[in-house]
C-alpha cells in the first residue's frame, strides 16, 4: 500500500466469506451477532454520555468520555467485520482495529492510575455512615442552641432585675440624698435658733452643741455615702493620663494640710496609664491625705511615693513614716466608714481607702496595705499596664 | 421706692421657718411671700384664684425648692421659663438634692443658681445672706 487511497484497495485479498465457504447459516450468524454487538456498543456511550451530562457532580467524568470512545472503536471493528465478509478491505479494517488499539490502550492505562483517587472516593456505606454521624452531630447542635437561648433568656431575666436593682438603688440614693438630710438640717437650725433666742445654762449649751455637732457629723457622713455610691455608679472615662500630673494636682489640693509643717517628700517618676483621670486623682488625694493626717504629730515626716512594675501591672506605692496601723486590723482598712483612730485623734468617717478600694477595683487593680504601730504605713494599688479598659497605647 | 418682695416656695413648715429667720437675721428688708407648693406659686406670678387680686410688684428673685408634692419644683421651673412675661424673673434652686441629675435637669430649664442647702445652719445663714445681697441688691433684672 502507497498511499491513503490504498487504504480502500482489496487487492488480491479474498473476501472473508471465502472462510466460510459463503455458508448461509455460517454467515448470518456471524452477521447477526457482530451486528448486535455493534448496536449495543454505540448505545453504551450515548447512554453514558446522557448519564454524565445529567450527573454534574460526577467524579472522573472524562474516565466516563474515554470509555464510551473506546466502545464506539469497538463497536466499529464489528461493523468492518461483517462487511469483511464481502469486500476483503482488510487495511482499513486494520487501521480501524489499529485505532481502536490505541484508545483501549489509553483507557486502560488510565483507569489502572485512577484506581487510587477511585478507592478514596467514598462507599456509598461510608458516605451513609458520615450521614447519620452527621444527623446525629445535628441533633446535638440544634440541643446546644437551644440550651444557649434558654440560658439567654435566664440572662434577660438576670439583667431586667439587675436594671430593677439599679433603679431601687438610685431612688434610694436620691432619698438619702433629699430626705435625710432635711431633718438634719432642721436639728441644727433649731438648735441654733434655741442657743439665739433663749438664755441657757452652761450644761443646756453644752447639749446643744453636742446635738449640732451630731447632726453636722451625720450630714458629712452622708455627703460621704453619696459620694462613695457616685464613684460606683459613675460611668468610666477612661484616656491616658500622666500620674506625675494626678500626683502634683493631689499635692495642690492638700496643700493647706501642710501648712505650718515640714514634710520630706520623696516622688519617683511615675508612668502613664489608661485610666478615668478624676476618678484617679481621687485614689492620690486620699493616700497622700492619709499620709500627711497620720504623720502629723511625727517629728521629721516623710512620704515615698513610687511603683514597681511587674509583667503585668503597675505598683503604685505611697509610703509614711507616721502613725502607722496594727496589721490585725489589716482588713479593716478598706471598710466603708471602718476607722482605726478615735475621732479624737485623727478626723475622717472612715470612707477614703472604701473609696480608694472602689475605683481601683473599678480600673481591675487591687488594694492593700502594711503597717507598724509607732512606725508608719505603706499603701499599694495596681493597675494593669494592658488596661482591660484600652487596646492600645 | 417700694422693694419687690422675694418669693420662697417650699411645702416643710420648718424650712420656712429657718428661711425666713435666715432672712431676718441677715436684714433682708424686702418682704418673703411664702408659697407652700408648686401649684401656689404659679397661681402667685399668674395671678389666679386667690392670689388674682394681688397689688405687689413681681418678685425680685425666687426661692425654688425642688422636692415638693404634687407639682414639684422642676415643673414649676419649666412653666416660669416657658412664659415669656415670668421667665424674667430670677430662679434659685434652693434644695437639699445634690443629685447630678437635679442639677443637670435645672440648668436645661434655664435656672439662675442652683444651691444645696448645707446642714450646718451657720452656713445656711450665710448662704441665704449671700443670695439675698446678689439677686435682692447687687443684681438688676429688666
Amino acid at each position: 500500500m502507497s498511499g491513503l487511497g490504498d487504504l480502500f484497495s482489496t487487492d488480491t485479498f479474498m473476501p472473508h466469506g471465502m472462510c466460510y465457504e459463503w455458508n448461509p447459516s455460517v454467515i448470518a450468524l456471524h452477521v447477526a451477532s457482530d451486528g448486535l454487538i455493534a448496536l449495543s456498543y454505540y448505545s453504551i456511550p450515548l447512554t453514558l454520555v446522557y448519564f454524565v451530562r445529567r450527573r454534574k457532580d460526577l467524579a472522573f467524568d472524562w474516565m466516563f468520555l474515554c470509555f464510551a470512545a473506546f466502545i464506539v472503536a469497538c463497536g466499529t471493528t464489528h461493523l468492518m467485520e461483517i462487511y469483511n465478509i464481502w469486500h476483503p478491505v482488510y487495511w482499513l479494517s486494520g487501521a480501524i482495529k489499529l485505532i481502536t488499539a490505541a484508545f483501549s490502550v489509553v483507557t486502560a492505562i488510565l483507569l489502572i492510575r485512577l484506581v487510587p483517587a477511585a478507592l478514596a472516593l467514598p462507599s456509598p456505606a461510608q458516605l451513609r455512615l458520615v450521614n447519620e454521624t452527621l444527623q446525629h452531630e445535628i441533633e446535638d447542635r440544634t440541643a446546644a442552641v437551644e440550651h444557649a437561648e434558654s440560658l439567654n433568656n435566664k440572662l434577660i431575666g438576670q439583667t431586667a432585675q439587675l436594671e430593677e436593682a439599679n433603679h431601687e438603688l438610685e431612688a434610694f440614693t436620691y432619698s438619702v440624698s433629699h430626705d435625710l438630710r432635711a431633718p438634719l438640717r432642721h436639728i441644727d437650725g433649731f438648735v441654733d435658733l434655741l442657743r439665739a433666742e433663749s438664755e441657757l445654762n452652761k450644761d443646756g449649751a453644752r447639749y446643744a452643741k453636742v446635738i449640732s455637732d451630731s447632726a453636722r457629723q451625720m450630714g458629712t457622713l452622708i455627703d460621704d455615702l453619696l459620694a462613695f455610691s457616685r464613684t460606683g455608679r459613675s460611668a468610666l472615662q477612661p484616656k491616658w493620663v500622666k500620674m506625675d500630673e494626678l500626683v502634683e494636682e493631689a499635692r495642690t489640693t492638700l496643700a493647706p494640710e501642710e501648712k505650718d509643717r515640714t514634710v520630706a517628700w520623696s516622688i519617683a517618676a511615675l508612668p502613664s496609664v489608661f485610666a478615668d483621670g478624676n476618678l484617679l486623682r481621687q485614689v492620690w488625694i486620699n493616700l497622700l491625705g492619709n499620709a500627711l493626717k497620720y504623720s502629723r504629730s511625727t517629728e521629721h515626716p516623710e512620704i515615698i511615693v513610687g511603683y514597681r512594675q511587674t509583667e503585668r501591672e503597675y505598683e503604685f506605692f505611697v509610703k509614711d513614716n507616721g502613725a502607722g496601723f496594727d496589721m490585725k486590723y489589716a482588713d479593716k482598712l478598706f471598710g466603708i466608714f471602718q476607722r482605726l483612730h478615735l475621732k479624737e485623734e485623727f478626723e475622717g468617717t472612715g470612707i477614703g481607702l472604701a473609696n480608694v478600694r472602689r475605683i481601683v477595683a473599678r480600673h481591675g487593680g487591687r488594694t492593700w496595705g502594711e503597717g507598724k504601730l509607732g512606725i508608719g504605713a505603706t499603701f499599694f494599688f495596681t493597675l494593669p499596664i494592658q488596661s482591660p479598659l484600652s487596646e492600645s497605647p | 421706692m417700694k422693694l419687690r418682695p422675694i418669693l420662697l416656695v417650699e411645702d416643710n413648715l420648718n424650712d420656712v421657718e429657718l428661711a425666713l429667720s435666715a432672712l431676718k437675721r441677715n436684714r433682708i428688708a424686702n418682704e418673703v411671700i411664702v408659697a407652700r407648693h408648686g401649684g401656689e406659686a404659679l397661681d402667685y406670678l399668674h395671678r389666679r384664684a386667690e392670689h388674682a387680686e394681688r397689688s405687689a410688684e413681681d418678685p425680685v428673685f425666687i426661692l425654688l425648692d425642688l422636692k415638693m408634692p404634687k407639682v414639684d419644683g422642676l415643673e414649676v421651673l419649666r412653666q416660669i421659663k416657658s412664659d415669656e412675661h415670668l421667665k424674667m424673673i430670677p430662679v434659685v434652686m434652693l434644695t437639699s438634692s445634690s443629685e447630678e441629675a437635679d442639677l443637670v435637669r435645672s440648668y436645661q430649664l434655664g435656672v439662675n443658681a442652683y444651691v444645696i442647702k448645707p446642714v450646718d445652719f451657720a452656713q445656711f445663714v450665710q448662704v441665704i445672706k449671700e443670695l439675698g445681697i446678689f439677686w435682692a441688691v447687687i443684681n438688676t433684672t429688666p
